[in-house]
């Protein structure tokens, strides 16, 4: 009944294996480390895939996995038990090999056990099975025990069972009795009497009995005056009328700023004023020998450590300690969905594993949840815009970004600080104004694409205009903007198309399925999700949300699931407003599954970072 | 006179004290000079066959791998030509995710690296090999010290693999548009705190393009394996470890 079982160590060696069809087992287990294991999101009991279903133990004393692979269609409810048993059996079987890494040691007859186990599992299932599907026989029931007079229901224990279920209480009977002969009364003495036609006439406006003084209404509303006197001139920003200076030295950036962006972005730093972290940092400068993993102690210890016992990881020891971390990143503004999530993943991580005396539960744990949280900020794929953009370039085509994310976020100016660096980068820009319904949009991008063409102005640039702006004005189809726009940048040789989108609720519906279409229609090289570091639980609705609704808007998503496009990357904005409270990062980054690409630091040009997983976690723990 | 001095307890205490301390101090000298710089690391992108390649040489035998999600350790014998040698190899996960905290915490013991491609996907992974290997050109730690890499192409036994030439050269034009990107920074932090040298100053001639043979503290080589059972090519690497 099982379509796969296989015993692997962690290191990625297959230890012993059992195939009940003639498929290939490597890929499907690859596919579950990749997406559960590596991912940090253990806590899931039965993981599916395509039409299978894979459920797997963690050995962390003797670092095994085992797992199991069977038909999605097959609701087998033995698997847990079965788990656990073969993972005893082969550990005490195999105690000595493992413990020796002798991995080329012949598990061969581990087949017997395993058909032993198996066997003895599904046959207590199906005991199971049957005690519960055989129907009830009557001397079974309840209803059997109990006398016809007892049954018959009057108003009083009618009222008495509506106050039992509602309130939990018992009340006794002649409380009941009073309180029915009060509701009685009341219901029987009330005629609901549904509105006649006579009743419905008293609801007719009566407009003919107030009239309005003519002459007041013929004036119509004045405007207020707020101010004595405005010159409306002053307010008009649609004119060219601003020099190029003005331009340059403006609050968005300075002269200083310019050149400074060249090549990859420096990563961020994060700053906590802890006198102590600030020695610890000292010291870790003058020693190069990096304490980034617990278990490698220095020598002296290590040794005495190997020689004393040790204990052992248990649930009572990790919960409490769990607790405290978990407060501890709700603290720090990681939603507490996540949070959760990652302390229970960490304890599983954890759980059996052997330490030394001398190392206190606490440390370890802490250690543990760095160097998951750590994994988790850690992109899964290469994240290298700069040299995607050159390969398309040799591709004669223009790279595409959409922005997307709700009000507010900072899409249109994180759009400004990218075209920034781009343009230091020597990039040909053309940013398309899809955002087509917030008063100003477009007006704002124009503006930025000034700034940014008077800091890097054709002369420099062996007189190629370095930003230019495709607009089609507002109430316009977002997508189709976006379209003439990339087909225009195509024929202008532009080597990287912006797409602003207008910023949208995760629940509102029609607006979801436009940017679904917006996507879709346009197949950009890479859909960026804005999401602000100050979001706390929201983070992973509005994310989980729009991931969602790209998938189910998605042409393609019962024929080729795989070619579904849904956020490749998260841009973290309003970095610099949060102090040392990072766990936005966290709670976006583990709920999409993708890598922050960039993170904003400011409202001028120049602050755009990229993100140091390290220093964020760090502060994270502090 | 021995005796009155130690017959004050305090000139005991700080004696016996001295006598601790400088007896803890040469054992941790001991134990410290034994970790130093004697491995051997196993490196490359996901599914390149590092942990093949390790069970083959370290168990002799050819078994089934998976992702790994921790590193695996072991000594090796290596024999090859009458010449025998027993190497400390380490294998390093593959998957970006845990790649650079296994390399890091290994790197200190490195004495030689080999670099694993798979030479039949090669044309498509050519970015994130390209990405690996100049991280590790630009390690400031692996740059102090002249250290030997070999570039293995494995999984020469696929038909359509590439041969180690057309690799060298893509990979060296690769390397040549990071060099152009990372441009003019300075010593800057990576992504994940980890100290990186300007790659201009690891070359010895900074006019030219870039040549694997123009690095200044690496030493690299380059061969072709493969460990499929019919059609086994490991003594390029055998010759390797045994020479380094």
């Amino acid at each position: 009944m099982l379509d796969l079982f296989t015993i692997f160590s962690k290191s990625g060696i297959v230890l012993w294996y059992f195939q009940g069809t003639s498929d290939l087992f490597t890929n499907t287990v690859n596919e579950l480390i990749k997406n559960v294991i590596l991912q940090e999101r253990a806590v899931q009991s039965v993981w599916n895939n395509n039409s299978l279903s894979l459920q797997y133990r963690l050995d962390n004393e003797f670092e095994l996995v085992f797992v199991v692979a069977y038909q999605n269609i097959l609701k087998l409810t033995y698997i847990d038990k079965f788990l656990t048993e073969i993972q005893l059996r082969f550990r005490d079987k195999y105690k000595q090999a493992i413990q020796n890494c002798q991995f080329a040691n012949d598990f061969g007859d581990f087949k017997q056990d395993f058909d032993e186990i198996l066997e003895s599992c599904e046959r207590e299932a199906e005991q199971l099975a049957q005690v519960q599907r055989k129907p009830r026989k009557y001397e079974e029931s309840e209803k059997s025990s109990k006398t016809v007079a007892s049954m018959i229901e009057t108003k009083t224990t009618f009222i008495g069972n509506l106050i039992q279920s509602a309130t939990g209480v018992e009340k006794k009977s002649e409380e009941v009795e009073n309180l029915s002969a009060n509701l009685s009364d009341n219901f029987e003495d009330k005629k609901i009497v549904s509105p006649g036609p006579r009743q419905m006439r008293r609801f007719e406006p009566k407009s003919k009995k107030n009239p309005a003084s003519p002459q007041a209404k013929a004036k119509g509303k004045e405007p207020k005056k707020w101010v004595e006197s405005i010159d409306m001139n002053s307010l008009d920003y649609s004119e060219q009328n601003k020099s190029s200076e003005d331009l340059v030295n403006s609050q968005y950036a300075s002269k200083k700023d310019i050149g400074t962006l060249a090549g990859s972005l420096k990563p961020i730093e994060v700053d906590y004023d802890d006198q102590e972290d600030l020695i610890e940092e000292k010291k870790n400068k003058s020693k190069p020998v990096s304490k980034q993993n617990g278990a490698k102690q220095s020598g002296l210890f290590g040794s005495l450590k190997n020689m004393i016992g040790g204990k052992v990881m248990t649930k009572e020891t990790i919960e409490p300690i769990m607790e405290k971390m978990h407060d501890h990143l709700v603290a720090k503004n990681v939603a507490a969905e996540i949070s959760r999530k990652i302390c229970e993943n960490v304890a599983q991580n954890l759980e059996g594993k052997h330490f030394s005396s001398f190392q206190f539960a606490t440390s370890i744990i802490k250690q543990a949840l760095h160097e998951s949280m750590v994994q988790i900020l850690t992109p899964k794929r290469r994240v290298d815009i700069l040299r995607d953009v050159f390969e398309t370039q040799k591709q004669k085509r223009p790279y595409v970004i959409v922005f997307c994310g709700v009000n507010g976020v900072g899409k249109s100016t994180n759009l400004a600080k990218i075209t920034f660096w781009l343009i230091e980068n020597n990039f040909k820009i053309l940013i398309a104004a899809c955002d087509t319904f917030r008063s100003g949009a477009v007006e704002q991008l124009k503006t930025h694409m000034r700034h940014l063409n008077a800091l890097h102005p054709p002369e420099n640039h062996a007189g190629n205009t370095m930003v230019e702006l495709f607009e089609q004005g507002y109430g316009k189809d977002p997508a189709a903007i976006a379209h003439d726009a990339i087909s225009y940048a195509k024929d202008m040789n532009r080597d990287v198309v912006l797409v602003d989108t207008a910023g949208r609720m995760q629940d509102n519906e029609p607006l979801m399925k436009a940017l679904a279409k917006l996507i879709n229609v346009n197949n950009p090289d890479l859909v960026l999700f804005v999401g602000e570091a100050l979001v706390g639980n929201e983070a992973v609705d509005q994310v989980t949300k729009f991931n969602q609704a790209l998938i189910d808007n998605s042409p393609v998503k019962t024929t080729n699931p795989d070619l579904v496009r849904t956020i490749d990357g998260i841009v973290l904005t309003k970095f610099d407003t949060i102090d040392d409270k990072v766990g936005a990062a966290i709670s976006m980054t583990y709920t999409t599954g993708q890598p922050i690409v960039f993170v904003g630091t400011g409202q001028t040009y120049a602050d755009l970072k990229s993100l140091n997983a390290e220093s964020v976690v760090k502060s994270l723990l502090k | 006179m021995l005796e009155r001095i130690f017959e004050e307890k305090s000139v005991l205490g700080v004696s016996v004290a001295i006598l601790v301390v400088v007896f803890t101090l040469l054992f941790w000298l001991l134990k410290r000079s034994k970790s130093i710089k004697k491995c051997i690391l196993l490196v490359g992108a996901s599914n390149s066959g590092k942990t093949r390649i390790f069970c083959q040489l370290l168990y002799k035998k050819n078994l089934f791998s998976q992702i790994s999600i921790v590193s695996n350790q072991g000594e090796a014998l290596i024999e090859e030509n009458g010449k025998k040698k027993l190497v400390s190899l380490v294998d390093i996960p593959g998957q970006d995710k845990v790649r650079r905290k296994f390399f890091s915490l290994h790197k200190k013991t490195a004495k030689g690296l080999v670099f694993l491609i798979d030479s039949s996907t090669f044309q498509k992974e050519i970015k994130d090999v390209a990405q690996f290997l100049f991280e590790i050109l630009t390690d400031d730690q692996l740059a102090k010290s002249k250290m030997n890499l070999l570039i293995a192409c494995n999984k020469q036994d696929i038909d359509l693999s590439k041969g180690q030439a057309f690799i060298k050269s893509n990979l060296e034009k690769e390397i040549e548009l990071l060099r152009k990107i990372s441009g003019s920074a300075l010593q800057s932090t990576g992504s994940s705190g980890e100290s990186k040298i300007n790659f201009e100053s690891l070359l010895k001639n900074n006019k030219k393009q870039f040549e694997f043979s123009n690095l200044k503290y690496f030493n690299v080589d380059f061969c072709e394996t493969s460990c499929s059972q019919e059609d086994e090519k490991l003594f390029d690497l055998k010759n390797w470890l045994l020479i380094n």
